[in-house]
């Protein structure tokens, strides 16, 4: 790796010692069975600083920082705040100790108030009676700090999007941190929203608050913050000032994600790995004409029989949602969509289905698997066989498992084994295996490896290459770049729930496109610090 | 239990916890505890069979007290046949807890078509076969009709099924009056609840029909295998292609028809209707599914679990009061039961992971 250019670039900061820093850990590792997430990890936090932690899905960064929040106790190394080694057993002593914490989903009580959401953790009270004017006040205090000009009694559901996330932020500073970690706090906004969030952000880091800022939009990162910091594959890879030149290098290296770690950087040959792209003249397998919704605007793509499309682009620009409104999981409000030439206007999944449209979900916990049903019984869902009026034919059902199993490789002790029993790898395997159970021959792949070790990545990529050749059409989304830039004959940029440009194999390098998905819409950040 | 709470508005149950707390165990979304699994064999058996066990268990120490009374031919009759109107509202109940529901208003859905099926025939004269189709036609509009407003309007089975019952209370008191009907029931009708075809008793042949029924229908049929679908994941089941809304209307149509045949057996049994025959069955109706939930498949609301359910306060009931036990304490050793039972298998099946 090349990348290490910590101390020269740096200098000035690597002076201090731990004792200085608000919040630090030194040489943490923490496994997940077979997996190291974390591997030997050093960062400090210094007063009135602000830190970018970039990394992509399974880089360590939610490891690093459920660590820093008390959530993860280490297997090894130590956590120092203000100079003492701290032994966190959960997160209310993290947060005793300081630390505050907005986790990146959004998470407030639409139906409560802007109060009764701030004070989640608990009103003022004394002797067991609540002081609700002593309280209010509080609230109006952290309100002032994040900017919001709204009353303490406005019901959450009517605040933006935006305006719920500085809820949330002014819901961790009601527990006075010294430290801030705000994880990806501008992802699922439009760029007017994220830059005032973004400037609040800053805003708190002058008030003497240390943030760890998780982004990955460069603007931002230029804007707010003063060091960088690089995670991939659980280690540190880079460190150092937040100028131009640094946050580029940094958010590409992070973007790019692991798989990378086989090529050498900087110098990869965009399409190498991977023979010619199916010609031209194929049948059309998939053809979207501005798709068009609450999230979406003017999406048009087409996917032809032996492709692979990618979605690129940063948590929240949209993907996800082009993958549920293709099979009609979310409503469209205008917009066409045709499978292999046949004008489709799919009303639920099911239609989609029938049609021959899969969508391999990407929160495989809570949308793809059903953890508790047998490895069986999730394999043959979308098409159980059956014989007339609905009777199971089990016999087939049973084979049909068992030749899914050996012949997508899936390790398990039989296929009555739950769901739950098997790795990460081989959960996203059998959902895999499930559309082809089924006869899908589109194949909508939301971030199909994330949260699966390297060795079953490769399995689930190459697997989708084989089933692409083999006559059938795969749009894929991913956050490692490097994953797209291998696999997809053709990458759609995502930005703001539009298309933000289109580039085929061989066209740009990872870098170059991990730069494309990063960059925003500078128009809108003028009047910032 | 956790398909309850999982299927809420996330609004409610996640929005004020924070996210770091819940995603301890699964950070990065690699899994864990998979060292764990092994060596919990026997806690798996345990909860598995621990039903059964505890079964055997009771009938044994009631065999004991009672010898001469307990552990015969004509008790065992007596219970099973006791037990068949309990059984199959049980059964019905299965259908939709396997997809997560609550259906509430069964006991006065049953109540109402016993109502309307006297009726029919005591007042107006009709052959009990009529009647029983007329009433089942309208149960299945009825239950229909509640699975649209559960699905469409989004609002918990819960109150609408509450409220649902609350109705039907109200539609039977104006069919009855608060009034027992017993005239005119012709004896072919009452046979059902007091014959006996080679000495097993009809009712217990027609729930355990009606059990063979719904038994098919959820392992049998590809329906079944989507309503257990929903009850594992519903979101996941939705993105599979299986229409979960229509599956889950259906399971409140099973549990309607569910009614209908405990009407036939309560009033076939009592040769008449008789208001509030089953306000106290709601709870034992439950509680036999959720023991369910502790043996063969933990977990999982099945057929053939919530049948041992039954056998079980069935025993339970038949045992304390032959003992002699007043039926307050009765009640007490029931209710403790039932609590016991499902904590322990809960923390059975918790330490499996």
């Amino acid at each position: 790796m090349t990348d290490h250019s910590t101390t020269s670039s740096s200098a000035g900061r690597e002076n201090r010692s731990d004792a200085e820093a608000v919040i630090g850990v030194r040489g943490i590792s923490k496994r997940y069975g077979g997996v190291r997430a974390l591997d030997d990890v050093s960062m400090s936090l210094y007063p009135g600083e602000a830190l970018a932690l970039i990394g992509s899905n399974g880089a360590g960064k939610s490891t690093l920082v459920k660590v820093l929040t008390g959530a993860v106790i280490p297997d090894s190394g130590d956590v120092i705040v203000g100079g003492t080694i701290h032994q966190w057993k959960s997160v209310s002593d993290a947060r005793q100790s300081g630390v505050g914490f907005v986790p990146q989903e959004l998470g407030v009580a639409d139906d409560l108030t802007v109060a009764e959401n701030v004070l989640a953790a608990g009103w003022l009270s004394s002797k067991g009676v609540v002081r609700i004017a002593a309280s209010l006040k509080a609230v109006q205090e952290v309100l002032d700090m994040v900017g919001l000009q709204v009353s303490t009694q406005t019901a959450v559901g009517r605040l933006s999007p935006g305006e719920k996330r500085l809820v949330m932020i002014a819901r961790t500073l009601i527990a006075k941190p010294k430290i801030l970690i705000l994880d990806e706090p501008t992802a699922a906004l439009a760029d007017l929203e994220a830059d005032r969030v973004a400037s609040i952000s800053r805003k708190l880091v002058k008030d003497g608050i240390s943030v760890i800022y998780i982004s990955h939009r460069m603007a931002e990162i230029q804007k707010l913050c003063d060091r960088v910091l690089v995670l991939r594959d659980g280690c540190v890879v880079m460190e150092g000032p937040a100028t131009t030149e640094f946050v580029t290098r940094a958010i590409e290296v992070g973007l790019v994600g692991s798989s990378a770690a086989k090529h050498d950087v900087g110098t990869t040959q965009p399409g190498s790995t991977v023979e010619a792209a199916p010609t031209a003249n194929a049948e059309l397998a998939l053809r979207c004409r501005g798709l068009q919704n609450r999230r979406l605007k003017d999406i048009s793509f087409e996917v032809r029989v032996g492709e692979i499309v990618g979605l690129a682009g940063l948590l929240g620009s949209g993907r996800t949602e082009i993958l549920r409104a293709i099979i009609g999981a979310d409503p469209l409000t205008s917009g066409e969509i045709e499978v292999f030439g046949k004008r489709v206007n799919f009303k639920s999944p099911h239609q989609a289905v029938a049609a021959g449209v899969g969508l391999i979900p990407e929160d495989r916990r809570n949308q793809g698997g059903l953890l508790g049903l047998s490895i069986r019984d999730n394999l043959v869902l979308p098409k159980i066989p059956s014989r007339r009026m609905g009777w199971l034919d089990r016999a087939r059902e049973l084979k049909i498992s068992k030749d899914a199993v050996d012949e997508f490789g899936i390790k398990c002790s039989s296929t009555e084994s739950y769901l739950s029993s098997l790795s990460g790898g081989n959960q996203q395997k059998v959902i895999l295996a499930r559309w082809v159970m089924a006869n899908s021959r589109i194949m909508l792949l939301d971030e199909p490896t994330a949260g699966v070790d390297v060795v079953a990545k490769e399995e689930i990529l190459s697997l989708v290459t084989d089933l692409v050749r083999q006559g059938r059409a795969a749009v894929m989304v991913s956050s490692e770049i490097q994953e797209l830039i291998d696999h997809c004959d053709r990458i759609y940029v995502i930005r703001d729930g539009g298309i933000f440009d289109v580039v085929t194999r061989g066209e740009v390098t990872s870098f170059e496109l991990a730069a494309m998905c990063a960059q925003q819409d500078l128009g809108a950040t003028s009047n910032a610090h | 239990m956790d398909q309850f709470t999982e299927s809420r508005t996330t609004a409610e149950s996640t929005a004020l916890s924070q996210s770091v707390e819940t995603g301890v165990e699964i950070a990065e979304g690699f899994d864990l505890g998979k060292n764990a699994k092994n060596s919990n064999k026997f806690v798996e058996r345990a909860a598995r069979f621990g039903l059964i066990a505890a079964l055997l268990f009771i009938i044994a120490v009631f065999g004991i007290l009672k010898p001469t009374v307990f552990l015969t031919i004509p008790n065992l009759k007596s219970t099973i046949a006791l037990a068949a109107p309990l059984m199959v509202m049980a059964i019905g109940l299965t259908v939709p807890l396997s997809m997560g529901e609550f259906d509430l208003s069964i006991t006065n859905s049953a109540q109402l078509s016993g109502a309307v099926i006297m009726s029919l025939v005591s007042v107006v004269g009709l052959n009990w076969g009529v009647a029983v189709l007329i009433d089942l036609l309208g149960a299945i509009l009825v239950g229909s009709l509640i699975g649209f407003i559960i699905v469409r309007s989004g609002v918990n089975a819960f109150i609408v099924t509450l409220g649902a019952g609350t109705f039907m209370a109200g539609i039977e008191f104006g069919i009855a009056h608060g009034a027992t009907i017993f005239n005119g029931v012709p004896l072919s009708y009452i046979k059902i609840g007091t014959g006996n075809i080679f000495g097993v008793p009809i009712s217990t042949l027609v729930g355990l029909g009606f059990a063979l029924l719904i038994w098919l229908v959820m392992e049998r049929t590809v329906a079944g295998r989507r309503m257990r679908a929903i009850g594992g994941n519903s979101e996941a089941a939705r993105l599979s292609g299986v229409k979960v809304n229509q599956l889950r209307a259906i399971g409140f149509v099973i549990a309607a028809i569910a009614g209908v045949v405990t009407a036939v057996l309560f009033t076939a049994s009592s040769s008449s209707y008789y208001p509030n025959a089953l306000g106290a069955e709601m709870l034992p109706a439950y509680a036999a599914c959720f023991l369910g939930t502790t043996v063969f498949r933990p977990n999982l609301f099945e057929v053939t679990g919530t049948i041992i359910g039954v056998a079980f306060l069935a025993t339970i009931q038949d045992g304390l009061i032959m003992v002699g036990v007043s039926s307050w304490l009765a009640q007490v050793v029931q209710g403790s039961v039932l609590v016991l039972a499902v904590v322990g298998s809960k923390a059975a099946s918790r330490r499996l992971g």
